[in-house]
């Protein structure tokens, strides 16, 4: 239960468009319930036929969600880079210029955000399947765990590469933005709207790290295929306290 | 391999007109390896997913290789076989005999709607049809089918059928079968249901895209007929560019309309703005941007453990499979040959859905398993995670059913030799991989009957060749 709390949680925290393309945890618990619960073998052969089924839905689900999620990342990366290309070139006058920059770092940090929330998306959704297989296999005694999750994990959904490549050409670009923003040092900017979106985003970030940190902080039934706990270093509670706070402290 | 898949032909025989042999089943389909031609040779990144047109699936001969043209009974049939291959046979042994076979598919089926109807009447209709000694079957359960159903209808059914009714048609299969090369597409799904599949829009195929749109003069001149001739991509349909098409012009026409406004902004706020308000921002753009890196980071190493923990997993189920065949090997000469044919078929099925077919005779859910508790003394019978456990039937001789709680001792009677080396430990994360050579048991259980965690005493040791 602890996961579904978890999950419920980041998707409360995500952004409004992706709340429901997540795993329907609870309701696949249900069936398990409903599976493990019901002796009468006709009931029970309906209700793993109907898990099974409700299994497969979910992936092709986040399959086309997240197919769809990186057509559109790609095709912001790029414009993105072309954006970039022409500011960083300077030739526009500084008041606009500077804005352009402005809104162009705005809208990478925001792409790289939203990659990575799709990350986390990859994440959690795959976590969840693993969870509810081992206990759909717990329940029943049946082996469903391993054929299965040997197939998601060639599911276009968990394959990141791409998208892991793409966060990747995102901080380059970044790097080049933040360059050529240090030259225009005291460049004044409009803050209002840009803080807005940002802080979306943002909160998700944070509240993924978080979640993903309490997931993998120790298991009461950990087995051969759990993760060992994060390293600590990463994660200090102190610095995101910071992080937070200063996004806060922005007014909105 | 028709020996491995008793049932399943009987099953099939319904809903396929073809002949109820794994002709249907292909055991080690390779799908072809198509590289697809994206603008230049060089271009081989894009993918094709196909959501529906059942393909094939070479996962092991969980599914039957089907056409486009096999009904959704079939698909469905699908998803019921994978079940069946990695549970207990106890629902499919009763319809044994094939005037079964409506009934079955009823019953296996529940959330096509057209179904249920069709279930009931069978149900309540004569039941005088029904010979077999099933559970499902039997005729004084009958009665009780109505208000079983709709009993289950009542509750969280409602919700969970309804919502599976409408895509299970279309999609039951589509998982099993989309998932095997996801860069692939195989050949037979191309033409069929093409608005169904979803393309992979990699940065280069999106940048073949890009070209050829500026070919025609722009995203706004640009139509998806002329774009898809430019691009001259064989996997590309037009309702992929089309998408694509209005996805592109969305990206670009926004930022176009933030520009103007923004300037115009600029322009008469930024003399009132303070710096310093300014550089909390940069500064909160730099935090947000090292959160979400960091985050990222934490999504690499994960997604790496994951990869290889199951991996490992995979490697240690192959091992096992190994050693049990070199096991059933020995079987044969003592048992009936199609007994350790059996095994050895049923052996080498992924996921270990071995056991099933030996056990159609006995009663369901019976840990008749040999285990071996994981020498590593750290472990508990706890650390048995369902995956890590793998149960087998090394004999054809039925084994006495173990009552859950009451630990299981090693037994390798029918077996002669249990190789004393090439078994590699199931370790605790903190040591992944052991050296097949150590001599380490294999930890190879399955899940018992509902779930219990029987513990196995085995002491590491190989045990002697047994005639």
């Amino acid at each position: 239960m602890k996961f579904g709390k978890r999950l419920k949680k980041q998707v409360e925290e995500s952004l409004p468009e992706w709340r429901d393309k997540f795993l329907a945890y609870k309701r696949l618990k249900r069936l398990v319930r409903l599976i493990s619960g019901g002796n009468l073998s006709p009931r029970r052969a309906t209700a793993e036929a109907a898990f099974v089924r409700v299994l497969d839905g979910e992936v092709d689900r986040f399959n086309a969600f997240f197919l769809e999620q990186e057509e559109e990342f790609v095709i912001r990366q790029r414009e993105l880079q072309e954006m970039v290309k022409k500011v960083a070139a300077g030739e526009e006058a500084w008041p606009s210029g500077a804005a352009e920059m402005r809104r162009v770092r705005k809208e990478i940090v925001d792409l790289h955000g939203e990659m990575v929330l799709l990350l986390n998306y990859s994440a959690i959704n795959y976590t969840g399947l693993a969870k509810i297989l081992k206990k759909y296999d717990k329940r029943t005694g049946r082996l469903l765990r391993l054929p299965f999750i040997e197939k998601a994990l060639q599911q276009p959904f968990f394959a990141t590469e791409l998208i892991s490549r793409l966060v990747h050409e995102c901080e380059a670009t970044m790097e080049v933005v933040f360059e050529a923003e240090r030259e225009h040092t005291g460049a004044k900017t409009t803050p209002m709207a840009v803080v807005a979106s940002d802080q979306g985003i943002f909160r998700n970030t944070v509240a993924a790290l978080v979640t993903m940190r309490e997931i993998r902080s120790g298991s009461s039934t950990y087995g051969h295929f759990s993760l060992p706990p994060m390293a600590a270093p990463v994660l200090q509670d102190s610095s995101l306290c910071r992080y937070i706070q200063v996004a806060d402290a922005v007014p909105i | 391999m028709s020996s491995s898949l008793p049932i399943m032909p009987n099953t099939m025989k319904e809903s396929f007109p073809g002949p109820h042999n794994p002709q249907h089943i292909p055991m080690s389909r390779q799908l072809p390896d198509v590289s697809i031609p994206f603008c230049h040779a060089a271009l081989q990144t894009a993918t094709l997913h196909p959501r529906d047109g059942v393909i094939g699936s070479s996962y092991s001969g969980y599914c039957a290789s089907p056409h486009d043209s096999v009904s959704n009974l079939g698909r469905q049939s699908i998803v019921a076989s994978f079940i069946s291959q990695s549970s207990n046979v106890e629902v499919i042994q009763s319809p044994s005999d094939n005037t079964l076979g409506t009934q079955t598919e009823a019953v296996w089926f529940p959330s096509s709607m057209d179904l249920l109807p069709g279930y009931i009447d069978n149900v309540v209709a004569p039941d005088n049809q029904i010979q077999s000694n099933s559970s499902i079957m039997a005729s004084d359960e009958n009665a009780n089918q109505n208000e079983w159903w709709a009993e289950i209808m009542n509750d969280d059914w409602k919700d969970i059928v309804d919502a599976t009714a409408t895509d299970s048609q279309t999609k039951s299969a589509s998982f099993l079968s989309g998932e095997i090369c996801p860069v692939a597409s195989p050949p037979n799904s191309n033409n069929a249901s093409a608005t169904k599949q979803r393309m992979r829009w990699t940065p280069e195929l999106h940048e073949c895209f890009v070209d050829a749109v500026n070919q025609l003069g722009g995203s706004e001149k640009a139509t998806p007929k002329g774009v898809l001739k430019l691009m001259k991509v064989d996997a590309l349909t037009i309702y992929h560019v089309k998408s694509h098409l209005q996805k592109y012009r969305t990206a670009r026409y926004k930022p176009d309309l933030l520009e103007g406004t923004s300037e115009k902004r600029t322009t008469n706020e930024e003399l009132s703005l303070d710096l310093k308000t300014s550089m909390d921002l940069t500064e909160a753009l730099r935090l947000q941007m090292e959160v979400q890196k960091r985050l990222h980071e934490q999504f690499e190493i994960q997604r790496k453990l994951q990869l290889r923990i199951e991996e490992q997993g995979k490697y240690l189920q192959m091992m096992f499979e190994k050693q049990c065949k070199s096991s059933t090997e020995k079987v044969q000469d003592q048992s009936s040959g199609d007994a350790a044919h059996d095994l050895s078929h049923s052996v080498n099925k992924d996921g270990g859905a071995a056991v099933d077919q030996n056990r159609t005779r006995e009663e369901p859910d019976v840990s008749k398993s040999i285990k071996a508790q994981p020498w590593a003394p750290h472990l508990s019978s706890a650390h048995a995670t369902p995956s890590a456990r793998a149960r087998v039937v090394l004999a054809r001789r039925p084994v006495p059913a173990q009552p859950p709680a009451s630990p299981v001792v090693l037994e390798r009677r029918p077996v002669s030799a249990q190789p004393p080396a090439g078994i590699v430990v199931l370790e605790h994360r903190p040591a992944p991989t052991q050296s097949p050579a150590s001599t380490a048991v294999l930890a190879c259980h399955r899940p018992c009957a509902l779930g219990s965690l029987a513990r196995l005493t085995a002491a590491p040791r190989a045990h002697p060749a047994r005639p």
